[in-house]
């Protein structure tokens, strides 16, 4: 990775975060995930060339969501960069990212599927691994079945 | 009362026809496993074609939640049962990273070897059905009898056929058991040739030739777009392969070649395959020959407590890139465990493959897809 690469991209992200996570690539800590579809049009530009999506995801972070977005560059795959973005546990809205990656399609249903998070702009937003009429997201820290076995102590 | 006469043909009416749906699953045999395909047909015509799965889906990223680390490597045997090592390796490699653990010399052989007779097996399991789905029964007698071979070494390794629970965080559980060595050696001398019978019963017989040959074919770009990874992105001429680009554990140290085929269609991704049997077969010789001497398990603490942080690890499973994302937060549990699959992604390019096709040639393309159902479901 050339030294100045998180220069480059702080300078590209002004708002955002910008730091190195040991091996893993460049992280790039969004403000807030509006930006997300602007953020990879940059991130796919020449200079940067991060423009696949590897993998998809989000966490629950308790207070918020944070979504968290593996990218590779299909020039040289070695290159790897982690974009995340917080969204607000009240809104629990992002951004859509299908008119970009075509796997965002599923990925974006599995994240709404297991944590709720709505896609606006999204062609076909439904649940994907659960059932169509199951109630919560099971990924969410606050989730509860009366199903689930409760060990003493936790 | 006399009937009617015919119309002449050319002034019939025309025919009012309609599309159908049909489920094809969620049991049918060309989908290895549960899962359910809604194809709207015109004809022997596919409009579209909507996969829908989740059938064997167990929750796994939330179980992870409730179990600490080393209780987890047993689980990640249940993603992609067939190649079961390589899901335990992602896992470990991601434990090793949040931690900083450096895995011996020796358990990293250890871990290239049982890899990639996970790899072969796997790729055996899939040749065999990809033959049967065409028709091809005797393929299935062939490959089901090597594989049981390299089923007996993992038996004599760890006791266990399918879901070995071998890998642990820093290292193996156990080392090479007497006489391993000299069983996978006869094994590998007496596999050496059988790829090329594989073929002479396969690619050389025209039906298979015509059934898979300019079928399903993928563009590249839509492959990237769609992050197909793995054989399936390397029939489409990409040559992507983390064991050479990427290179982790003991591959550096390797000979072999990554294989990539340019025309992007069914036969393609079957040469793929193919190939790569050779390729870890090769791999598996050369590291049996340097198994270096030394442990087979790193110091690590008998409570597993990894700083908090995140790791994001991956290997080049049999279908793809197969990724671990974990985030610590000091516990012995993790607080987000995210199971980054080959399959998932790689079948998210069916609707785009399956438009327009031919009835016939849905069970080829699923087929050279090669995705495995728990794995998606997870």
């Amino acid at each position: 990775m050339p030294d100045n690469l998180l220069e480059q991209l702080q300078s590209a992200f002004p708002g955002a975060q910008v730091s190195e996570q040991g091996g893993f690539g460049p992280l790039v800590g969004l403000a807030a995930a509006d930006a997300l579809a602007a953020a990879c049009e940059t991130l796919a530009r020449p200079e940067f060339g991060w423009d696949t999506v590897e993998d998809y995801t989000a966490r629950d972070l308790g207070t918020s969501f944070e979504l968290v977005l593996h990218l590779v560059s299909s020039a040289d795959v070695r290159r790897r960069l982690t974009v995340k973005a917080p969204i607000a546990r009240e809104t629990a809205q992002a951004p859509s990212l299908v008119s970009r990656f075509g796997c965002a399609e599923w990925y974006e249903r599995e994240i709404f599927d297991l944590f709720g998070i709505r896609f606006d702009g999204h062609p076909d937003l439904r649940r994907i691994l659960l059932p169509e009429d199951w109630s919560g997201h099971p990924l969410r820290k606050d989730y509860q079945d009366e199903r689930l076995l409760r060990r003493p102590g936790n | 009362m006399n009937p009617s006469p015919m119309p002449p043909l050319d002034q019939a009416p025309a025919l009012a026809t309609e599309t159908l749906t049909l489920n094809m699953g969620p049991q049918h045999p060309s989908t290895h496993g549960a899962m359910r395909l809604i194809l709207k047909l015109d004809g022997e015509r596919v409009v579209s074609a909507q996969p829908d799965f989740g059938y064997v889906h167990r929750g796994m990223e939330k179980m992870a939640e409730a179990l600490t680390y080393p209780q987890y490597i047993y689980l990640t045997d249940r993603l992609d049962y067939l190649s079961s090592i390589l899901n335990e390796w992602s896992f470990c490699l991601a434990c090793e990273t949040l931690a900083g653990i450096q895995v011996p010399r020796r358990a990293e052989y250890l871990r290239v070897i049982t890899g990639e007779l996970c790899r072969l097996s796997s790729h055996l399991v899939w040749l065999g059905s990809m033959g049967m789905d065409l028709g091809a029964f005797t393929p299935l007698t062939y490959t089901f009898r090597e594989r049981e071979m390299i089923l007996d070494l993992f038996d004599l390794l760890c006791g266990q056929r399918m879901t070995f629970n071998y890998l642990r965080i820093g290292g193996v559980s156990r080392d090479l058991p007497a006489g391993f060595a000299d069983q996978a050696r006869k094994f590998l001398r007496y596999f050496e040739r059988l790829p090329d019978v594989y073929d002479q019963i396969l690619s050389d017989n025209a039906i298979f030739l015509q059934r898979m040959r300019g079928v399903g074919v993928l563009d590249p770009a839509i492959a990237r777009s769609h992050a197909v990874t793995g054989p399936s992105l390397r029939g489409s001429g990409m040559a992507l392969d983390l064991r050479r680009s990427e290179p982790y554990s003991a591959y550096p140290e390797f000979q072999f070649d990554v294989v990539t085929r340019a025309d992007g269609d069914a036969l393609a991704r079957y040469q793929v395959r193919v190939e790569e049997m050779k390729q870890s077969a090769r791999i598996v010789a050369q590291a049996l020959d340097g198994l270096p001497e030394g442990e087979v398990q790193a110091k690590v603490p008998r409570v597993f407590k990894p700083p908090v942080g995140e790791a994001y690890a991956r290997v080049e499973s049999s279908r793809g890139i197969q990724g671990f994302y974990l985030a610590s937060d000091g516990t012995v549990k993790p607080t987000r465990c995210r199971i980054r699959v080959p399959s998932f992604a790689n079948l998210s390019v069916l609707p785009k493959l399956l438009a327009g096709v031919k009835v016939a040639d849905v069970v080829a393309i699923l087929g050279s897809l090669d995705f495995i159902v728990p794995e998606i479901d997870r």
